[in-house]
């Protein structure tokens, strides 16, 4: 059996189908089977950081019903893995059934970097990509799921991929969901620094595994008139 | 200063976040914290294994409160101490002036105390005519610009020297000058006077422990010695969380705190205390209170999630690293807890209406728990008190555009569940949006998105479907990996990638040192955090080294201590034939006023250490009669003398053995270096209020 479900994310599905996509060919090419659920949408992250856990609930049990333990379940975004990941047991303590389903697939999910190279061993997909690139640490990424160094190492390992040092990478960009519009002075603030270090870095692109980072520093980017661009992995390990 | 509601984060930060002075400031200060604390880590391999000690003691403590507090109270009140437990802020500001007018006090000096500033004290001593003076370098700063601290442990961090020169140069009246040492200078000059004419101290507390009744105070300048011995009246004040159970537990938390907090080894100064001047004591407080507050501590104890709360040493690492307080600097929070600890104990303490917007101003990056020195979650406790604030009855008065934000969030999240419907509208909406759309971004987004749009482009969600289409069009499907398949059956397994995490490996005990490699280790110690350490075979020898740094300190002057186990006599001979003027302080017959006089304007003064921790270069004195408090506090020259024998290993080795003189409540002050401050723009600068030289004698040969 080599099947894994890929949870599409509702950022990744309204403002990133490509790389959505790209995310399913790398994992095709390693031939897997790729199946995406539909039945679920939102994995309820944005409504649980603000505290709105009845919404998030409702949204996690719609999650649990789509995805069962037993097949891989491959999160092309950090926050969203670690909403599942770590989350899910402290918003679903109350709820018995739901807590032990939660429980029985937390095993299986796997944040996309972190699936290629520490699960599957894959460090090289083949990809060819002749670009400067700089890589995004996401928070959530970094600190709930502590994946390191999985993105690094497959960027390291694409053709012709000149790899930059990000200056002061492991701060965030500012995103941190509905803080982006409910204080957006200070996420710009936040934001303005990290535009600025990208630039620093001379790459043509910064990857993030994440779809908050990407929305977030990618319209940065382009408010500042920036030529770089902001893309996820999965886009850049998608190229031939 | 309190917090009081969203509207005025809102202002405040606003303003704050457009600030590049501000910020830059921050991130200066930041940078240089980070350093230090990172060259701490390196040198210190057990950093992480206490850590985790650290936060299992305060674990075990926070679950026996009640016990602990009641087993401190007996200690303390035992010895003559009076312990007062304060419900709320204006019982405990009650109490403090209560005493204050007992006392005929005219004037406070205050160690720098968060929890004061927490009930607010000052003004409230202010009102009853006292003049409350704020002594650590940074609160003496921002108390000058009638400010409160921005930050936990370095109060003026939002500003420049140059702010700071100018300040001076208004306020007292000297020569304008940025330079960190001139104004530090000007602080003690301008100080020391408040210190010695002052009827009250005020300190916080860093730990109490319950065991030997003993209250720990840590600072670097030697105004927090001056606070606790100086006065007449000392009043401690701490919350309920600030209590561990036994006195060999301090190791673990004095071995990270200045770590974590300033990148030291150890503060300059660590006063152990536990009750007034004893019997035939010539100095420290003749009357000693501790106020020990709740304030809110409890309600957060109640709460299982919140509780982790109260582990807080009060470091102030947390707001170093958040970049939230990076760009908005501590007064925007306009709460005595600013930065990501005070975004979770605020609303405990003040209340959700004043406070409860606070959790919200997090994106939840998780560099606070990183750095927590103790691992306290915060992430979780503001994802916990978010729910708080909008399902548990508890209510923010969000600002009209937040509230409408909350609004979308909760309609998106219903609509989420019918995945068919969001996903039809969200191609109907890429589809309307797409004439708008320059390059794949949008300028200009309505209704709550339109907070977005103010500062940066929107993407435009793409309009030829949701992406999810079966073929792989533009990417080619091409070679398997066939070799793979082995290890995607074995990778497969649950749980494969997950293990290691968060386990820490002991540190293995270190290596049993000999003498010679202890009296090394102790010399660099010392060295490096700026003392000089000079060897000497024999006490005579050690009598002429003496005599040789006080001639080339240029010393006219000095005090011996009675308490050297040196000839005293001997020693007043060979330095006075030197030329300097020597008095004896603390021998029979001896008063306080005589201790005063001697002390008030030598230049040296001569003291024997207890012991000496080798990992550290610290020096341990046990204070009494013979050995008074002041000897190695007033005179601007610290000698002391220190058997070679007594050099221990490590601060456990010397906890086990001054745990019986803590128990018996003799005050022990561990001193690491010339007093120091890095209040000003995190740059370190020697010589505060207490000396600036100190030059350690080590006496190889044991006995007389």
């Amino acid at each position: 059996m080599n099947e894994v479900t890929l949870f599409a994310t509702c950022l990744g599905e309204e403002f990133f189908p490509g790389a959505i996509a790209a995310a399913r060919a790398v994992l095709s090419r390693l031939g897997l089977e790729v199946i995406v659920r539909r039945e679920a949408f939102c994995c309820g992250q944005a409504a649980f950081n603000e505290g709105m856990r009845r919404e998030a609930c409702e949204l996690a049990t719609r999650f649990l019903a789509a995805h069962k333990a037993g097949t891989p379940l491959v999160v092309p975004s950090g926050s969203c893995a670690s909403m599942i990941k770590v989350f899910y047991p402290d918003l679903l303590a109350g709820e018995p059934t739901l807590l032990e389903a939660a429980r029985a697939l937390i095993p299986w999910v796997h944040e996309f970097s972190e699936f290629l190279v520490d699960v599957l061993g894959v460090a090289d997909v083949g990809a060819s990509f002749p670009h400067a690139v700089t890589y995004h640490p996401s928070c959530h990424l970094l600190r709930e799921l502590q994946v390191v160094d999985a993105p690094r190492k497959l960027l390291q390992n694409v053709r012709g991929l000149r790899l930059c040092e990000l200056p002061r990478s492991t701060e965030c960009c500012g995103f941190g969901g509905l803080f982006s519009v409910k204080f957006p002075d200070i996420s710009a603030a936040m934001l303005a620094d990290k535009c600025r270090c990208i630039e620093q870095s001379g790459a043509e692109f910064v990857v993030a595994n994440d779809g908050g980072c990407l929305m977030q520093m990618g319209g940065g980017l382009h408010r500042a008139g920036s030529r770089v661009r902001a893309r996820h992995l999965a886009e850049i390990l998608a190229r031939r | 200063m309190l917090p009081n509601g969203p509207e005025a984060f809102y202002a405040a930060a606003g303003k704050a976040a457009a600030d590049k002075e501000l910020n830059r400031k921050l991130d200066n200060a930041s940078a240089r914290h980070l350093e230090h604390l990172a060259a701490a880590k390196r040198e210190f391999a057990a950093y992480e294994s206490e850590r985790d000690l650290a936060r299992r003691i305060k674990e075990e403590s926070i679950e026996r409160l009640d016990r602990l507090l009641s087993e401190l109270r007996q200690r303390l009140e035992a010895r003559g101490v009076k312990v007062f437990f304060a419900a709320d802020a204006a019982g405990a500001r009650d109490y403090i002036l209560k005493v204050a007018r007992e006392g005929g006090v005219k004037r406070v000096v205050k160690g720098k105390s968060m929890t004061t500033e927490e009930i607010g004290l000052n003004p409230a001593l202010e009102q009853a005519g006292i003049e409350a003076v704020e002594t650590d370098l940074g609160e003496y700063i921002v108390q000058l610009r009638r400010e409160p601290p921005s930050h936990i442990i370095t109060p003026a961090i939002h500003l420049s020297s140059e702010d700071i020169g100018h300040l001076f140069a208004e306020k007292l009246g000297m020569d304008y000058s940025s330079d960190p040492p001139a104004l530090t200078a000007v602080a003690r000059a301008r100080l020391r006077d408040k210190f010695l004419n002052a009827e009250m101290g005020i300190t916080g507390v860093n730990f109490a422990v319950a065991e030997t009744g003993t209250l720990v105070v840590v600072e670097n300048e030697g105004n927090g010695r001056f606070c606790i011995t100086a006065p007449d009246i000392h009043v401690a004040v701490m919350g309920i969380e600030k209590v561990i159970p036994k006195f060999e537990d301090l190791s673990h938390f004095l071995e990270i705190l200045a770590r974590t907090a300033t990148g030291q080894r150890f503060t300059a100064y660590t006063s152990f205390l536990g009750a007034p001047r004893g019997a035939n004591e010539l100095d420290g407080p003749r009357e000693m209170h501790l106020v020990i507050l709740d304030n809110g501590r409890t309600r957060m104890l109640a709460d299982p999630v919140m509780r982790e709360a109260l582990y807080c040493l009060r470091c102030g690492a947390c707001l170093n690293v958040c970049p939230v307080y990076r760009h908005i600097g501590g007064h925007a929070y306009k709460s005595a807890y600013p930065g990501p600890i005070g975004s979770i104990v605020s609303p405990g303490l003040f209340g959700a209406a004043a406070a409860g917007h606070l959790p919200f101003a997090s994106t939840l990056c998780g560099a606070c728990r990183e750095i927590c020195p103790v691992k306290i979650d915060i992430p979780r406790i503001l994802l916990h008190l978010r729910w708080k604030m909008t399902e548990g009855g508890e209510k923010v008065a969000w600002p009209q555009a937040a509230a409408r934000v909350r609004t979308a969030a909760r309609w998106f999240a219903r609509a989420a569940r019918y995945p068919g419907m969001v996903r039809a509208a969200g191609r109907l909406g890429a589809v309307l949006l797409k004439p708008f759309a320059h390059d794949g971004y949008l300028r200009r987004m309505p209704g709550p998105f339109g907070a977005w749009t103010r500062v940066r482009d929107f993407p435009a969600p793409p309009a030829n479907g949701a992406g999810l289409a079966d073929s792989d069009s533009g990417f080619v499907t091409v070679d398997r990996y066939e070799t793979v398949m082995a290890r995607i059956r074995r990778g497969l397994a649950p749980g494969a990638a997950q293990e290691s995490a968060n386990h820490v490996e002991p540190s293995p005990p270190p290596r049993t040192l000999d003498a010679d490699e202890l009296r090394a280790q102790f010399i660099a110690a010392a060295g490096a955090v700026g003392a000089s350490v000079i060897e000497a075979s024999t006490a005579a020898a050690a009598v002429e080294k003496i005599a040789a740094i006080l001639s080339n300190a240029g010393a006219d002057s000095a005090a011996i201590g009675a308490g050297i186990t040196i000839d005293s006599a001997a020693v007043t001979a060979r330095l006075s034939r030197g030329g300097c003027r020597i008095t004896t302080v603390g021998g029979p017959g001896a008063t306080q006023a005589a201790l005063k006089e001697s002390l008030a304007s030598v230049d040296a003064g001569i003291v024997e250490a207890d012991y000496g921790i080798a990992s550290s270069g610290t020096l341990v004195m046990v204070a009494d009669a013979a050995r008074p408090r002041s000897l190695s506090l007033l005179p601007p020259i610290n000698i002391v003398m220190l058997r070679a024998a007594r050099i221990l290993p490590d601060l456990a080795a010397v906890l086990r053995i001054v745990g019986p003189q803590a128990a018996s409540a003799h005050p022990i002050v561990m001193i690491t270096g010339p007093s120091r401050t890095a209040d000003i723009e995190k740059r370190i600068v020697i010589g505060v209020h207490g000396p600036s030289q100190l030059h350690i004698v080590i006496v190889w040969q044991s006995g007389g």
